[in-house]
């Protein structure tokens, strides 16, 4: 990361082709130790729209979302002023066996710019306990909410198991659901959603953009698209125009093909 | 009965043996022939005594399976169980692997196959959104259970 902790050009093709990063050990112990405590005793909601740096003030889930390290997440996706959505504790029941259905927050979301969810998981997550499994790269696809709760397993999905500290970062459109929680000890999870306030282009640490890895995260293919990887390939193009504000960007020239109309008329010879 | 054996085994899976123990003891009072005249009657009596006799064990298992392309030998890319023979039912994201290769592959193992999904061109506009997974099929197994 950078002075500002901003994430830089790899990163970012990363999060536009997985629709999630994570960040293992990030919020120090002390500091996991208090917003555990703080979740057991309940966090009442702020007003949508607030913003983020209103909040939370002197206390320990304000001191972890003024971590330079999380400023510089946030930043570096949706600015450095972004509104406060709504927050949850998310529990898993002690001896929990059934997983959450897959879903995606909120609804059908056609925007181009997008919100974050942060992910905060303040004490160590073994795969007994959980944690939240992500779907990569399902970020784009347009469903609503529960949709997609007939689906059970997918090729390259992954779950959060990790040690207390880590913080994911997700697209607002990735499929996502809570795992079965088996030990005795309740499972905690804090989710947050921002909204951006600024045009979403680069926002990051962008020294790195021209490194032959950024192109090579963008073009991931996570095996369960089948043979829609292509589609997905574009709706990526799309987004890194979006991201970069460079609107020829291309890969493997999937998007100059199909805007190739010539309107010049041959010459009379 | 070599001949009515042979249409039983032709039900294909649907408690075989079960249902030829009911007619061997003549449970429900038929008198079952083989003489050819009588054979498409027999027939209707068998089934009828097979939803009868075989509906209070008989319990549906449908394996959702997903494949790459509309290619029923194309691999599998995600899976879904629902399993009406126990209580317990499989949770999301507890397997790594699917449990067939292929649509094909689970065929070969008794499945049967009882959708297909349909193919529609794109909506106009629609053509470079995605959203569900397009290869989607839906396969069972009928098998006794007493749950």
């Amino acid at each position: 990361m950078s002075d500002q902790h901003l994430l830089n050009t790899k990163q970012i093709a990363q999060f536009a082709a997985d629709g999630f990063l994570r960040f293992d050990n990030l919020v120090p112990d002390e500091i996991n130790r208090a917003v555990c405590k703080q979740m057991e005793e309940g966090m009442p909601r702020a007003k949508a729209g607030t913003p983020l740096t209103q909040i939370w003030e002197g206390t320990p889930i304000g001191e972890a979302f003024s971590m330079p390290e999380i400023r510089g997440i946030y930043r570096s996706l949706v600015g450095p002023e972004p509104l406060y959505d709504h927050h949850a504790v998310h529990k898993v029941d002690v001896g929990k066996e059934q997983g959450q259905i897959w879903h995606a927050d909120a609804i059908i979301d056609t925007r181009m710019h997008f919100d974050i969810q942060l992910f905060y998981f303040a004490h160590d997550t073994p795969r007994e306990m959980g944690g939240t499994a992500f779907l990569p790269g399902s970020h784009f696809r347009r469903i609503s909410e529960s949709d997609i709760a007939r689906y059970q397993n997918f090729t390259g999905q992954k779950t959060m198991v990790c040690d207390a500290g880590t913080v994911a970062v997700a697209h607002h459109g990735i499929w996502h659901c809570a795992q079965p929680n088996l030990t005795d000890r309740m499972r905690y999870m804090f989710k947050l959603r921002l909204n951006p306030t600024v045009r979403q282009t680069r926002l990051w640490d962008t020294s790195d953009i021209d490194d032959p890895e950024v192109i090579k995260a963008l073009n991931a293919n996570h095996g369960w698209y089948g043979n829609e990887v292509r589609i997905e390939y574009v709706n990526r193009i799309k987004f890194w125009r979006f991201l970069t504000g460079d609107n020829e960007f291309d890969m493997s020239y999937w998007m100059s093909r199909i805007e190739n109309m010539p309107e010049a008329e041959l010459a009379a010879g | 009965m070599r001949r009515l054996d042979r249409h039983l085994q032709d039900l294909g899976g649907l408690g075989y043996h079960h249902f030829k123990e009911s007619l061997t003891g003549s449970k429900f009072g038929y008198r079952l022939t083989v003489q050819p005249a009588a054979h498409i009657v027999c027939l209707r009596i068998e089934n009828r005594i097979v939803e009868e006799k075989l509906s209070n064990k008989l319990r549906q298992k449908l394996l959702v399976l997903y494949a790459h392309s509309p290619d029923l030998n194309s691999k599998v890319v995600a899976w879904s169980l629902f399993d009406g023979t126990r209580d317990e039912q499989p949770s999301t994201a507890s397997e790594d692997e699917s449990p067939y290769t292929s649509i094909v592959a689970a065929m070969r193992d008794g499945w049967r196959v009882i959708q297909f999904p349909q193919q529609f061109p794109a909506y106009p506009g629609m053509e470079y959104t995605t959203s569900f997974l397009k290869f989607e099929y839906i396969l069972e197994k009928l098998e006794e259970s007493d749950v």
